[in-house]
This record gives C-alpha cells, sequence and structure tokens, in this order.
C-alpha cells in the first residue's frame, strides 16, 4: 500500500533512458533475426545441409544367376564397409587405452572387499578396448593383412579425413566395431558376390569387379538386368554418422531380377571334372567342352579349361578368363564330314547307299593335294566316316554345286553369330562361294578353309539329333520355346546319323566313345593348326563331337582339345571325355537306355534286375 | 479493428501454435520411424546374409563330388551297367 503511495517522478529520465536502451537492444537482436532469417536464409541453410545432409546411395541388390533347375551358380550377401576418420578413430582408441591402464591401475592399488567391484570395472573397460582390437584382428584376418598392421596404417592416414578401415567385410566383423559406438566410424552397405561353382563354370558365369559390375561372361552379358538400379535418399546425419532422418527418396531403389540360365549345374560339375582331367593327362594347351539338349536348344554346360575361380579376383590373367568354345574360331576339321554327306543328300547329289571310290587316296589340284593315310578303295558312306577318308569327303564335296554346299553350311549357322546370349560370341568365317576354286569346294568337305567356334560347330550337329530342325541356341531359360527351322529333311538327319554310328563302333575312329548302355553316333576329327602360312604338322586340335541316344537322339556333346603333347591322328584323345560326360548327362536327365545288351535275358532276369536297380 | 477481427486473429494465432507443435511431433515421430525402419533394415541385411550364407552351405552340400562320395561310402550305392538296367516303357 504504502509503495503505490509513493511516488517516484524523480526518475524519469533514467527510467526513459532505460526503455530505450533495452528497445534499441531488441531492435537490434530483432533486425539481425530478420536479417539472418530473411537475407541470409539460403546461405546459412545451405552451409547447414552441407554439414548434416547427404545423399546416400541405397545399394540395389543384385540378382542371382541360377542354373536351370534354380540352384544358385552366383548369389549376393550384403557386406559392409567400414571407413573412419583416422584422427577421431586413432583418438578414442588412446583415450580407451587410457582408460583401461588407468582401472587396471587401479584393481592393482587396491585389494580386499571393493576387488570385485573394481574388477568389474576394469573388465568393462578392457572388454571394449579389448573388443576394438579384436576387431582390429579380425579385420586383418579377413582381408589377410599382417597381424598388428592396421593400426599403423592408420597412423599413416591421420592426415586425411576418410580411410577405408576395410571394403566388403562380413557383418558381424563390422558390428563388432560398430557395437563400440565410437565417433567418426561408420559403415556403408555393400554386397559381394560369391559363386559357389568356382572355377567349373567360371567362363559361362563371369564375375564382377569390386564396385560390383559385370566385367565376364553372363554377369556382363546381363549387367543391367541383374544390376537393377541404385536407388538415392537425401538424408539428415548427426555429429556421429549416423542417420537420423530421411528426408526425400530421390530415386526409388530398383533390386535385380534373377537371371535363369539352361546350364544344370550337374553337368556341368562333372564336364569340367572330366575334360580337366584329360586336358592335364594328355598336357594339352587348353579344352572346351559343350553339352546342347537338340530338341530345344538349351546349353546344358559349358567348360573350358584353363579355368579361373572368379570368387578370387586376384590371380586373373587375361588368357584364363576367355570363353574359349565361344570366342575362339578354329577350322573344324573332320567334324564338318558329315556335315557334307547331308549337304550332297540334301542338294540329292547322292543318295545314302551309294559308295564313293577313293583310289588311289589321293587328288591333286594342281600344286595342292588332298591325300588319306591309305588307298581305302571303293567305299560306302558309313566306312568313309569311320576311316575319316579325306578324298571321300572331298569327292563327295565335289559331287554337288558350290551354292548348294554354301546355303546348307550357312543355313546351319557357319559365319553367323550364334546369338546364344554370350558376350563376345564370334561369327567364324564362311567365305562367299562365288569365290570358291575348286580345290575350297572340295577343302570345305572336309573342314578346312572355313572357321568356326566349338559352339557354332555343336549347334550345327543339333539338327541331326532333332529331325532335322535346328532350334535357336540359348543359354537363358526361355519362357516358352522359340520355333526352330527345318534345315534338312528328317530323312537326311537319320540317315547321316545311322552312317556316324559307324564311327563309334569297335574298330572305328571313336571307338572310345562307346557309351554304355546306349547307341552313340558321332564324329572325330583333326585340325591342324595354320600358322605362319603352313599347316603344322605337330600342333592340333583334336575333337569329338556326337549325339545320343541314336535311336532317339536328345543331346549333343562336343569335345575340343588343343594340342595335346601325344601322337593322336584320329581324335582319341577328346572321345574318352565325350563318354563320360554323355553317360552322365543321359544319367542325370534320365534318358532310357537303347542299346541293353539281351532284352529278353533281362526280362526274364526281371526280379533280379529290379532289386539291384532299387538299391541304385 | 472489430471484435470479430481480433477474435478471428486470436483464433488464426492459435491455430498457427498448433501447428507448429504438431510439426514438431510429427517430425519426431517421423524420425523415430526412420529409425525403426534403419533397425528393420538391418535386421532385413542380416536375415538375407544368413539367407545367401545358407543357400551357399546347401550348394556345397549338393556338390556332385559330396553326393557322389556319400552315397557310395555311407549308403553303399552304385552306378547300375548297362546289363543290370531295364527300362519298362509305358
Amino acid at each position: 500500500m504504502r509503495r503505490k503511495a509513493l511516488k517516484s517522478p524523480v526518475f524519469q529520465g533514467r527510467r526513459l533512458f532505460l526503455m530505450l536502451t533495452l528497445l534499441i537492444v531488441i531492435g537490434i537482436l530483432m533486425l539481425r533475426a530478420a536479417w539472418l532469417e530473411i537475407f541470409q536464409q539460403e546461405w546459412l541453410q545451405q552451409q547447414a545441409d552441407k554439414r548434416q545432409m547427404r545423399v546416400v546411395t541405397v545399394p540395389a541388390y543384385r540378382g542371382m544367376i541360377t542354373d536351370r533347375n534354380g540352384d544358385p551358380m552366383a548369389i549376393s550377401s550384403p557386406v559392409s564397409s567400414l571407413w573412419c576418420n583416422p584422427q577421431e578413430l586413432l583418438q578414442a582408441r588412446e583415450e580407451l587405452r587410457h582408460e583401461y591402464e588407468l582401472s587396471r591401475q587401479v584393481t592393482d592399488a587396491t585389494v580386499g572387499d571393493s576387488a570385485a567391484e573394481k574388477r568389474e570395472v576394469q573388465e568393462l573397460a578392457s572388454t571394449r578396448f579389448a573388443r576394438l582390437e579384436s576387431g582390429f584382428r579380425q579385420i586383418e584376418k579377413e582381408l589377410g593383412l599382417e597381424e598388428g598392421s592396421l593400426p599403423a596404417k592408420l597412423k599413416e592416414a591421420s592426415s586425411k579425413q576418410f580411410f577405408y578401415l576395410g571394403r566388403q567385410l562380413p557383418l558381424e566383423v563390422a558390428d563388432t566395431i560398430l557395437a563400440l559406438d565410437l565417433p567418426g566410424v561408420a559403415a556403408t552397405r555393400e554386397y559381394r558376390r560369391y559363386y559357389p561353382l568356382a572355377e567349373t563354370a567360371g567362363h559361362v558365369v563371369g564375375m564382377t569387379n569390386v564396385d560390383g559390375n559385370g566385367i565376364e561372361g553372363i554377369e556382363k552379358a546381363r549387367n543391367e538386368v541383374l544390376a537393377g538400379k541404385n536407388g538415392q535418399t537425401r538424408v539428415v546425419r548427426d555429429a556421429k554418422g549416423k542417420l537420423v532422418e530421411s528426408v526425400i527418396s530421390m530415386e526409388e531403389m530398383q533390386p535385380g531380377q534373377d537371371v535363369r540360365l539352361t546350364i544344370d549345374r550337374r553337368i556341368q560339375y562333372f564336364a569340367y571334372k572330366e575334360l580337366k582331367t584329360q586336358v592335364s593327362l594328355l598336357n594339352a594347351k587348353a579344352g572346351s567342352l559343350v553339352v546342347l539338349d537338340a530338341h530345344t536348344g538349351e546349353i546344358l554346360a559349358m567348360a573350358n579349361v584353363p579355368s579361373f575361380n572368379p570368387n578370387n579376383r586376384k590371380e586373373l590373367e587375361p588368357y584364363l578368363y576367355r570363353n574359349r568354345a565361344v570366342t575362339d574360331k578354329s577350322e573344324p576339321g573332320s567334324t564338318l564330314k558329315p556335315l557334307t554327306i547331308a549337304a550332297a543328300l540334301e542338294a540329292r547329289a547322292l543318295g545314302a547307299d551309294v559308295e564313293v571310290n577313293t583310289s588311289p587316296g589321293e587328288i591333286k589340284f594342281g600344286k595342292y593335294s588332298v591325300k588319306d593315310p591309305k588307298d581305302y578303295g571303293s567305299i560306302t558312306l558309313p566306312t568313309l566316316l569311320a576311316k575319316s577318308s579325306n578324298v571321300g569327303a572331298s569327292r563327295v564335296a565335289l559331287l554337288m554345286n558350290a551354292r548348294d554346299q554354301w546355303m546348307f553350311l550357312s543355313r546351319l549357322g557357319f559365319g553367323q553369330t550364334p546369338n546364344a546370349g554370350f558376350s563376345g560370341e564370334t561369327a567364324g568365317m564362311l567365305t562367299n562361294y562365288t569365290q570358291w576354286s575348286k580345290v575350297d569346294r572340295a577343302s570345305h568337305g572336309y573342314g578346312y578353309g572355313l572357321s568356326s567356334s566349338l559352339l557354332q560347330l555343336t549347334h550345327a550337329y543339333a539338327p541331326f539329333a532333332a529331325n532335322g530342325v535346328l532350334m535357336p541356341i540359348s543359354i537363358y531359360k526361355p519362357e516358352k520355346l522359340g520355333f526352330g527351322q527345318q534345315v534338312m529333311s528328317p530323312n537326311t538327319a537319320s540317315s547321316v546319323l545311322r552312317m556316324m554310328e559307324a564311327v563309334v563302333q569297335e574298330g572305328g575312329t571313336g571307338e572310345k566313345a562307346i557309351v554304355d548302355g546306349y547307341r552313340v553316333a558321332g564324329k572325330t576329327g583333326t585340325a591342324y593348326k595354320y600358322i605362319d602360312g603352313q599347316y603344322q604338322n605337330d600342333r592340333y586340335l583334336t575333337s569329338f563331337i556326337g549325339v545320343a541316344p541314336a535311336s532317339r537322339p536328345r543331346l549333343v556333346v562336343a569335345v575340343q582339345i588343343d594340342e595335346p603333347k601325344i601322337d593322336d591322328s584320329g581324335g582319341r584323345a577328346a572321345a574318352p571325355v565325350f563318354s563320360k560326360v554323355m553317360a552322365e548327362a543321359l544319367r542325370l536327365l534320365d534318358v532310357p537306355p537303347d542299346n541293353l545288351p539281351d532284352a529278353k535275358q533281362a526280362v526274364q532276369q526281371a526280379p533280379v534286375v529290379n532289386t539291384v536297380g532299387g538299391a541304385t | 479493428m472489430n471484435r470479430g477481427g481480433l477474435l478471428t486473429l486470436a483464433l488464426l494465432y492459435f491455430l498457427v501454435i498448433a501447428l507448429a507443435l504438431m510439426i514438431v511431433v510429427n517430425r519426431h515421430h517421423s524420425r523415430q520411424l526412420f529409425a525403426e525402419l534403419q533397425k528393420l533394415e538391418k535386421e532385413r541385411d542380416e536375415l538375407s546374409a544368413d539367407w545367401s550364407r545358407l543357400k551357399l552351405e546347401q550348394s556345397v552340400l549338393l556338390n556332385q563330388v559330396h553326393v557322389e562320395t556319400r552315397s557310395k561310402q555311407v549308403l553303399k550305392m552304385q552306378k547300375p551297367r548297362a546289363d543290370n538296367i531295364k527300362v519298362i516303357r509305358e
């Protein structure tokens, strides 16, 4: 009450002064705020975003590559790439060490009641330090570094702001370090590619580089489908590098799709194993093998030796990862003879049951001559194939005109890229018939003067096994079958098939290609290499291509071995591989045998047979 | 300014304050959800790592050599020879 009564006009001036000062100060502050908010807002926002906002890439999951049954041939597994700010991490490490040392001293000093309690403290500190150290050890082990070398590397990089502790680490290893919650350490999610078949299917599947782009094989050919699309998100990060908020998703992540191949991994594995064994047995330079389902045009297996292991990128040399069956072309040699006969049959230049006179075992064309090892005299077409007579094949080729011969070879895909879905497929070489002289016609008849990849040659044999229909060849499992092309009459196909059966008989050049329980038709081949302007007698490719079962053909298997170090003129080196791979492939595909020893006896012994069959 | 105008102004003022508070709440909520999303994504990664590891393991066990040796040694199986096979055609 007294207060109200008391008048205070005395300090009017001061009051006014104070009020004004306050007003001015407030005004300045407000002006400043307005200035920052209105005129400098953009700049400040930018600065803030620079410090907090990051555009983070959301990696897309790379699709699987599976075989025809859906088993993985290449699979991505999430991994972490751990990175840090070396300065901050080293400092944090020192602090942890200090804490650890200190608590140890404390425990040393104290004895008695508090010992248990102190031990707990020490354990807590030591585990954090020890956990960091053991995390380092794990990274070193994972990356194959020397033990204890990581902290040294950190010190080296301490002038930098960014350092990869380790790329593509297993999630657990990265988590042991992340769980310590250290400043300046963070992880980026990435995917690592694993290839369960390793070198067995290296050429077909191919591989990716460190950044996850396909650089070989299917990985390269189908990179876009497999890779999907990385997404991008704008995020807010806190001081420790943790994500706080996703502001906007700029690009939606699209996961990669699976790619299904026509390969059967069981056949693939077996084919590779057998090929490798034979190549090292013969001390050969290389070898290739293709297994083709003639009715669908699907490649069931494709192997090359030497091969590479796509899981391990370190030991790679360019010559190892060439898919020879697809990219390398060579003259096919004798394996082309059945095609010559088929062409002649199609052109109605001769009948299936004629005899060809090969006397005197040599044809002369000016300075060139075609020779047989000896004079076979007058021989039937099956014998021509069984003996692999060059003179006979030349005679047959000369019976038709060049155009028919060229048209037939061209229809079978010679000189054209097979378009099976690999990268780097060769088209081979088939010159135009208008340039052919008589010698060329003859040499095309026994497989020289043109070239093809093993894949093309295998494909060209497919019509023999599919009633004369050539199905488009593919490594990708299609939704539904494409349409084939009738390249020869079913009659021609079956008569040539019968002729080729003569090759795989006791006494034929393909004797070693016999498959237990199945009738096999095939052809051996030897192609001398043309180097420095002449054919080399000691350097050649030996091959065998065959079809089985001959009564109801299904598969074509082609084997080619490059420069075997043995004397092998009749293609005997490749035949055993063919036999084993064909037998296994037919068994795995449940193709019924068509050449059982004695059917009647088997019927009588049916009960016995069944018990044995049941056990297998 | 009349009474109605003042009232509207006051109402709008409170509305602005309320909306501002709601923004704060929502933002917090969205951050929480984002944190949860990250947790779930991490879980998904772990699961898919597990999955691919199991898939790899499976394919190792399905390895032809493994199956063959086991069937030969453990189950005493053998490949039938041609004279042991009988084909029954339907």
